[in-house]
């Protein structure tokens, strides 16, 4: 006899994101069998480009059809309008990633795997983004974190590489098993495992305060500050963005950062109201750690990639103010701020590896020399990002940072504004190095030539920057329908 | 309205001449001239600004407003009142001389140069007609980077440490100022100056004051500006100490004293003992600096302290005096820098040790500092004289001991300019005085002759200022800005 | 009347600018013409102006005219204002009168400078901003008017400015006078203050209402200005250096014209100083000390502008003198006359210099009696004018200031028995330069200079001047020199004819409406004094004769005597001591013990801290594996058991 199981109804169309990365990534396997290697490179760039482009569309299309937040396929995920902007966002930083990648000297043998898992971790970010339930969480995590190992250490020929896939993947581990006894603990408490059935349940029962149930949250605040990459479960992430290929860097710095605070944001409010005296606090401390830590360890930094991972620290601690303030400001503020971080992060790793290119060597602040003059381009938009990270007028990182401040004095916390601006203050001397380094210094200090001459101009890598450069920017002067959406995908949260 | 279109042109024409310099494969020559014709062009924009504004109308006026993020009512606010309109034709006209002085000169990447200068007329006119305290502060801030570059990129042996301290410096200034826009818009609902009523919190006010007080800088916050005054290329040290400076007073005119009343009554005696010791700091600094720019860049801390003794005397005398000693000192500072350049030119150093003797034969050089020289010591008759004599009556109303001190730093004035002329232009011809060093060239005296003669002017006629900056009487009028 | 003043004021400005501007457009010699004629233009339009004037009773002499709003702070509004009364028209007439002789004879005296232009441009320029001084309407015109001769005065002293001395000089008298302005200033913040305008007439209407303490004071900055200005003590130290300028500088600006402005200053605000009795007297007092100083210290003298400086700034103490004592007609009297035969003075002292090739040390003088009769026979008036010998003007003017002084109580006759002394100084110091410079047989040096028939052009400070042009001698000088001589030699002789004690008395009549004198002297008092103090001056004349032309004395020593007059009193010392060096000190020493530790220490300091922090957590990043697990263990367990504690 037939074993008749029902399966819950489907909507493909929330799932319809995740699905055209899925299609790309498969796409690219079966073309890394059958395709001939001279085309592969193109191709499956192409290819893996068309699916983050389809999950744009279809996330954009999800944002205007979902405005009412509601969970689907048994609630598993939740169909709202912050998903789909956060699978925006990440699909965005996976083209810039793209555009960044194209050119990267990586050995032909292995670029339509290399295209696969991009598609694939950026997938499981989407998925992620609009996961509802412990289970899906993990889930959707560990899909795009075990891509992100491997795309580590995907370059055998890049020193470092492969150390750092390793690194990524021991100590990724060790954070994903905290999410996992997290989530544990938390169902223990409460027997449930979607977010909202959580809070309601903790509300019903009064578990407010229940030893399982806080420390599981600790374990998942843990879990989640790692993946954002916030001090103290930040050590990670020097040594893997310095080893990583750049591109991939450049995903991560972006995509990762994005999904981790989104679901943290979700998470926190939609399971854990009654906690918020609790986690409210903590992730304000760890901001204040993450922007501690970030911008010091930032100011000594030589090697360029290094100095960016540090920066991109303390960025987390930026945003995680956001979050610590709890209320709709701050989600409004942390969605507005990742567009324009977003941007800048992929477009300076981006700068970065075409002057590794150049160069074919680590990039230091020293041999940065006269970059700036050489190749205006891309100098003027490395000048912007700087700028922007530090939250300078003119780039949409002063107007995330206003946002950002903004939330925290609404919840009352003027010390952590206080906090905010001593750390911006401090980082000024970093983000300004680099533009000193590019153009203050006269090219007689550059110690070595590009290798045979400036390498020709990498049109597509060009082009990957200016957009980057024009997002930047653009947030800046178009704030007003940014916020619009960002309030509106805020919206779908209970605040 | 429509007129309030010629306001946003007075920022947004140099910014768009910046952008062409940058996108045209200009000649260096041409992309000199094609910046000089901009920057004059921005001069006319202004005159006809001036012929536009109604002196005799109170309040706000050729102003245009659109919301930028309606959430937080943030907007685009711009406009003129008539002390600003001042201090934008101040802007105006050191700039176009800075560049003209640089395309004379010769700047080496001139697209770059040329842009960055345009890019910062811009953003100092924003400053100066923001009325929407965002926007206040997004001029504010676009003002330090094309600054941070011009000193960096074009300046002396020591450029790096200078514009590095000198950004990081006003930049943790701005952050306060920042903390209490926040504070100050989010708890009264609008970041609009205009509509925006007075406050009376002391921490939101000292927090603008760190801002301006580091900007300006008043003593003992000056610590960027020695460096900074003596490592930046002649024009950009102009534009500096005469312009950027008086951004900073503005600043604790339009919002620091209109604003808080209450906290400025409280933190006024604070504020004009440091006002005044930096007045006295500053002058007994430049009579014993040793190079030409170390005389003019204390003698502005100096100015500067002058300037804010005038302002939080907050009575008429006060406010116009200062409002005209910000015109003077802007004029006087850049002419002193930029002859300062053309002497750093001929003889290949500012050590005053090394100088003397430049007035034989240089009659024009002679004649031109001289007469600076003379407006900047405050000789009686000269603009600068009626600005001080205006400021320390002023002061003297509130506390005489202020005016007393001022007196005191009028005699060491003397003494350090004097000590200037006379060793650059006087005495026995100095060992770095080459025999055939030139008198001012045409080129020279076509920059700098311009601003001598508005001082000029402005001596024989002082109150073309002060009889239009304040509808009526001063203090109410900043009292009705603050509403 | 009004545009006549306005013309008296502007031209001089105008013909200042002009030669700047023009540069090497005007030739030297068109632009000592065209100062010249612009000062006599405004001379005339003085006269005209006084003409004018005359018309008027008596009663309404006074018409300010305002040209437009100079300075103006809400209801405040200081105007560029003028005042025509008898006594601005009273200086009108001095300062443009003498202005024009004084710059025609410089047009022969700076003939082959090679800057005259700016000679002459400096010289229209100190016209003007003396006129504005005398004309100014309200107070703040006047400080203008007194800032801007400080400049003049600064601009010409230095006018060789390749010669340190002169240089030097230039400045010390610029601060010295910065230090009056200042004082001026403060009076004027409290009249502003008390008042809230400067204009005369109000100000003069409110003097009483001042209060004590406020007239008081506001009457020490006036007189800080006054003696500043006039080289009175204690700011007298920076007269004898402005020796260094050109002489016809010295003739119109520190003898004739700006070096009076003080006592000029006291008159015009005579309300308010009235208003403080206590300061007026003080003024009198300064005066009477200095002119006795000043006269002891011109017996010391070698150089010859040095002894007739000495004797300015003795005599500007009998103008103090009188004032201080209320005497206002007599001291404006005396500042007229002594403007004619102090500036007789020092042009035919110029004529001696010019011809001795710039040469000043008296000691090298001698005989020119005969060689330069013509200087001889000025020089001897002059002398005669100051010792004060009728019928030369001198005697007129300054013995009606001696009876005024002895009708006064014991603080008058205190004042008086000075003035008595300083009439025997008088007499003995300019009888001891004139025997030694025109007495005797030519020395070595004169002979040298003007038997043999050409010399080196006489500038002071060729020397300086590489190209030493030599042409011959024509007499005693070029005639733009010597008529203008002529002239003020027929003036001093003559000038003091137009007042006579209280017989006839043009002068008092015109100017006491604007200053009612405090004291009328009766005609026994002016007997005796003026019985007293041409004695006096003829026993000065007598023993200089036996010490210098007979030789029959020998010249009495007193070493320490000597010396203190040689160093002036110490005051330069002094004040170097008191003033200079503390401020110099304490400059060098803000900036090695404020500026550079503190203030820019404070930032190194900042960017190491901060630098060491980085290190710091730099370090923390151990690239171990097991490091980094241990540590989010240990922040996790950390953060778990918190949350259980404090849940």
């Amino acid at each position: 006899m037939i074993l008749a199981l029902d399966t819950p109804p489907i909507d493909w169309f929330a799932l319809a994101p995740t699905l055209a990365l899925l299609t790309a990534g498969a796409l690219n396997l079966i073309l890394a069998v059958l395709w001939p290697r001279s085309w592969k490179r193109p191709t499956t760039a192409v290819v893996c480009a068309l699916g983050f482009a389809g999950a744009i569309v279809a996330a954009a299309l999800l944002f205007s059809h979902s405005a009412d937040g509601h969970g689907v396929i048994a609630d598993v995920i939740q169909r709202d309008r912050l998903g789909a902007l956060t699978a925006i966002i990440i699909a965005g930083a996976g083209l810039l990633a793209i555009g960044t990648s194209y050119s990267e000297p990586m050995a032909d043998d292995h670029i339509a795997e290399y295209y696969a898992l991009l598609a694939w971790a950026g997938a499981g970010m989407v998925f992620l983004a609009s996961a509802s339930t412990l289970l899906t969480l993990f889930l959707g995590l560990e899909w795009f974190s075990i891509s992100l190992y491997i795309l580590c250490a995907i370059d055998r020929d890049l020193a470092g590489s492969l150390e750092a896939g390793l690194k990524y993947l021991i100590i990724g581990g060790f954070g994903s098993a905290m999410l996992l006894f997290g989530s544990a603990l938390v169902y223990g408490a409460t027997g449930r495992l979607e977010f909202g059935e959580i809070a309601n349940v903790v509300q019903a029962q009064n578990l407010s305060g229940d030893a399982l149930l806080v420390a599981g949250l600790a374990l998942l605040i843990g879990g989640l500050g790692f993946k954002a990459s916030a001090a103290p479960f930040h050590m990670w992430t020097p040594d893997v963005y310095e080893g990583a290929p750049t591109p991939v860097t450049a995903f991560m710095s972006a995509a990762t950062k994005t999904v981790a605070l989104v679901v943290t944001l979700r998470i926190l409010v939609t399971a854990f109201p009654q906690e918020a005296r609790l986690w409210t606090v903590t992730i304000a401390v760890i901001a204040c750690a993450s922007l501690a830590v970030g911008n010091l360890a930032a100011l000594v930094q030589k090697g360029l990639k290094r100095m960016l991972a540090y920066s991109s620290i303390s960025h987390a601690g930026f945003m995680l103010i956001a979050v610590a303030s709890d209320n709709a400001l701050g989600g409004r503020a942390l969605l507005y701020y990742l567009i324009p971080y977003s941007a800048m992060s992929v477009g300076a790793f981006a700068v970065v590896a075409a002057r590794e290119r150049e160069l074919n060597r680590p990039v230091t602040l020293d041999n940065l020399a006269g970059f700036g003059w050489e190749r205006p381009l891309l100098g003027i938009s490395m000048m912007t990002f700087m700028l922007g990270f530090a939250g300078f007028p003119l780039t949409g990182g002063f107007v995330g940072k206003f946002y950002v401040f903004a939330a925290a004095y609404e919840h009352g916390w003027i010390w952590l504004v206080i906090v905010g601006l001593a750390a911006t203050a401090v980082s000024l001397y970093y983000y300004l190095g680099v533009i000193r380094a590019m153009y203050m210094r006269p090219a007689e200090e550059l110690q070595l030539a590009p290798v045979g001459g400036s390498p020709p101009r990498e049109l597509v890598l060009q082009s990957t920057v200016t957009a980057a450069l024009v997002v930047t920017v653009g947030s800046f002067f178009a704030v007003q329908p940014l916020i619009h959406v960002a309030k509106e995908a805020a919206a779908s949260l209970p605040f | 309205m429509s007129s309030g279109w010629l306001t946003t042109a007075l920022i947004l024409f140099p910014v768009a001449g910046a952008i062409l310099l940058w996108v045209l494969p200009l000649r260096p020559f041409a992309v000199g001239s094609t910046a000089l014709l901009f920057a004059l062009v921005e001069v006319g924009l202004w005159i006809d600004s001036v012929a536009q504004f109604d002196f005799s109308q109170p309040g706000l006026q050729l102003d245009q407003r659109t919301s930028w993020f309606s959430d937080l009512h943030v907007s685009y606010h711009v406009g003129f009142y008539g002390f600003s309109i001042w201090l934008v034709g101040l802007t105006t006209v050191v700039l176009a001389a800075a560049i003209g002085y640089a395309f004379w000169a010769g700047r080496e990447r001139p697209r770059a140069f040329y842009g960055l200068m345009l890019l910062l007329t811009g953003a100092i006119v924003g400053v100066f007609v923001a009325q929407d305290l965002l926007l206040f502060y997004v001029f504010w801030e676009a003002m330090l980077v094309p600054l941070y570059v011009l000193v960096g990129v074009w300046g002396g042996a020591g450029r790096l440490r200078a514009t590095l301290v000198f950004v990081i410096y006003t930049m943790a200034g701005s952050l306060l100022m920042l903390a209490s826009i926040i504070v100050l818009g989010l708890s009264q609902g609008t970041f609009d100056l205009v509509t925006s009523g007075t406050n009376g919190s002391d921490w939101i006010f000292l927090g603008f004051v760190a801002a301006f007080a580091v900007k300006a800088p008043l003593f003992p916050l000056h610590a960027w500006l020695p460096e900074a005054y003596r490592e930046s290329s002649p024009e950009v040290a102009a534009v500096l100490s005469g312009v950027v400076s008086k951004a900073a007073a503005y600043g604790f005119l339009r919002i620091a004293i209109a604003k808080f009343p209450g906290p400025v009554s409280e933190f006024r005696t604070p504020i004009l003992v440091l006002a005044a010791c930096g007045l006295v700091y500053g002058s007994l600094l430049a009579f014993r600096a040793p190079d030409v720019r170390g005389v003019i860049a204390y003698s502005s801390l100096a100015q500067m302290g002058l300037i804010t003794l005038g302002l939080f005397a907050v009575n008429d005398l006060g406010l116009n005096g200062a409002v005209l000693q910000m015109v003077n000192h802007g004029l006087i500072s850049a002419t002193l820098f930029l002859l300062a350049g053309g002497i750093e030119r001929r003889t290949a150093t500012g050590e005053l040790a090394l100088l003397g003797g430049m007035a034989r034969g240089r009659p024009a050089l002679a004649t031109v500092l001289l007469t600076a020289g003379v407006i900047a010591l405050a000789v009686p008759g000269s603009a600068a004289f009626a600005g001080e004599f205006a400021i320390l009556a002023g002061v003297f109303q509130t506390g005489w001991g202020y005016a007393v001190v001022g007196a005191v730093a009028i005699v060491l004035a003397a003494m350090y300019i004097l000590r200037l002329i006379s060793a650059v232009l006087h005495d026995r011809v100095g060992s770095a005085v080459p025999e055939g060093a030139l008198d001012l060239r045409p080129a020279e005296l076509g920059v700098v002759v311009p601003l001598v003669a508005i001082l000029l002017v402005l001596s024989a006629w002082p109150a073309a200022i002060t009889e239009r900056s304040f509808v009526g009487s001063a203090a109410n009028v900043v009292g009705r800005v603050a509403k | 009347m009004i545009a006549a003043a306005w013309t008296c004021l502007l031209v001089p400005l105008g013909a200042a600018l002009a030669i700047t501007l023009a540069g090497n457009r005007i030739t030297r010699r068109g632009a000592g013409y065209l100062a010249t004629g612009s000062v006599a233009v405004s001379f005339v339009a003085a006269v005209v102006t006084f003409a004018l004037l005359l018309g008027d009773s008596p009663g309404d002499r006074s018409h300010p005219s305002t040209l437009w709003s100079w300075l103006t702070a809400g209801q405040l509004d200081f105007g560029l204002r003028i005042l025509v009364d008898p006594l601005s028209v009273f200086m009108m007439l001095v300062v443009s009168g003498v202005g024009m002789l004084i710059v025609a004879y410089s047009i022969g005296y700076m003939d082959g400078d090679d800057e005259e232009r700016r000679y002459f441009a400096y010289m229209a320029l100190f016209v003007f901003s003396m006129l504005l001084l005398v004309q100014g309407g309200n107070l703040l015109m006047l400080l203008v008017g007194w800032g801007l001769v400080g400049l003049s005065s600064y601009l010409l002293i230095g006018f060789w400015h390749d010669r340190p001395s002169a240089v030097a000089a230039a400045k010390k008298a610029f601060v010295m006078n910065a230090i009056g302005d200042a004082t001026m200033a403060l009076a004027l913040f409290l009249l502003i203050q008390r008042t809230g305008s400067l204009n005369f007439e109000i100000v003069f209407a409110n003097a009483d209402s001042l209060g004590v303490w406020a007239a008081n004071l506001v009457a020490l900055g006036l007189l800080g200005g006054a003696i500043a200005k006039s080289a009175q003590l204690p700011l007298q130290t920076w007269l004898p250096d402005a020796m260094e300028g050109p002489t016809p500088v010295s003739a119109l600006i520190h003898a004739a014209t700006m070096v009076t402005a003080g006592v000029y200053l006291i008159v015009r605000t005579s309300p308010l100083f009235e208003a403080a009795p206590k300061v007026l007297e003080l003024a009198g007092g300064l005066g009477a000390i200095t002119l006795v100083m000043a006269g002891l210290i011109a017996l010391v003298q070698t150089d010859i502008k040095r002894v007739i400086a000495y004797s300015t700034m003795s005599q500007i103490g009998y103008m103090f003198l009188a004032v201080g004592l209320g005497a206002y007609a007599d001291g404006m009297f005396h500042l007229m006359t002594h403007a004619f035969f102090k500036a007789l003075l020092f042009m035919a002292a110029g004529l001696v210099i010019h011809a001795l090739a710039g040469e000043q040390d008296i000691r090298k003088m001698g005989g020119l009696r005969r060689l330069m009769p013509f200087t001889f026979v000025a020089f001897i008036v002059g002398t005669l004018s100051l010792t004060g010998i009728p019928p030369f003007s001198g005697f007129f003017s300054k013995d009606s200031i001696l009876a005024a002084a002895l009708s006064q109580g014991w603080y008058g006759q205190l004042l008086w028995a000075a003035g008595m002394t300083g009439a025997f100084l008088t007499g003995l110091y300019s009888a001891r330069l004139f025997f030694i410079v025109f007495w005797g047989e030519p020395s070595a040096f004169v002979r040298e200079h003007l038997m043999i028939g050409s010399h080196a052009s006489g500038r002071e400070g060729h020397t300086s001047h590489e190209r030493h042009e030599t042409h011959v001698h024509s007499g005693e000088g070029p005639p733009s020199m010597t008529w203008t001589v002529g002239i003020l030699t027929v003036l001093a002789t003559i000038g003091g004819w137009i007042q006579f004690a209280d017989l006839w008395t043009p002068i008092s009549s015109w100017l006491d409406p604007v200053a009612e004198p405090l004291v009328e002297a009766t005609g026994t008092q002016e007997l005796v004094s003026s019985l007293l103090a041409v004695g006096l001056g003829l026993v000065g004349i007598w023993i200089a004769w036996l010490i210098y032309a007979e030789r029959q004395v020998r010249v009495p020593r007193f070493a320490q005597v000597q010396r203190l007059l040689e160093h002036k009193f110490y005051f330069d010392e002094l004040y170097d001591l008191l003033f200079y060096r503390p401020s110099v000190l304490l400059a060098t020493g803000l900036y090695r013990l404020v500026e550079q530790p503190l203030v820019l220490g404070s930032i190194r300091e900042l960017v190491r801290a901060f630098r060491e922090a980085g290190q710091g957590t730099g370090r923390l990043q151990t690239g171990l594996v097991r490091n980094y697990a241990l540590s989010i263990a240990a922040s996790l367990a950390i953060v778990t058991v918190v949350f259980v504690a404090v849940r």
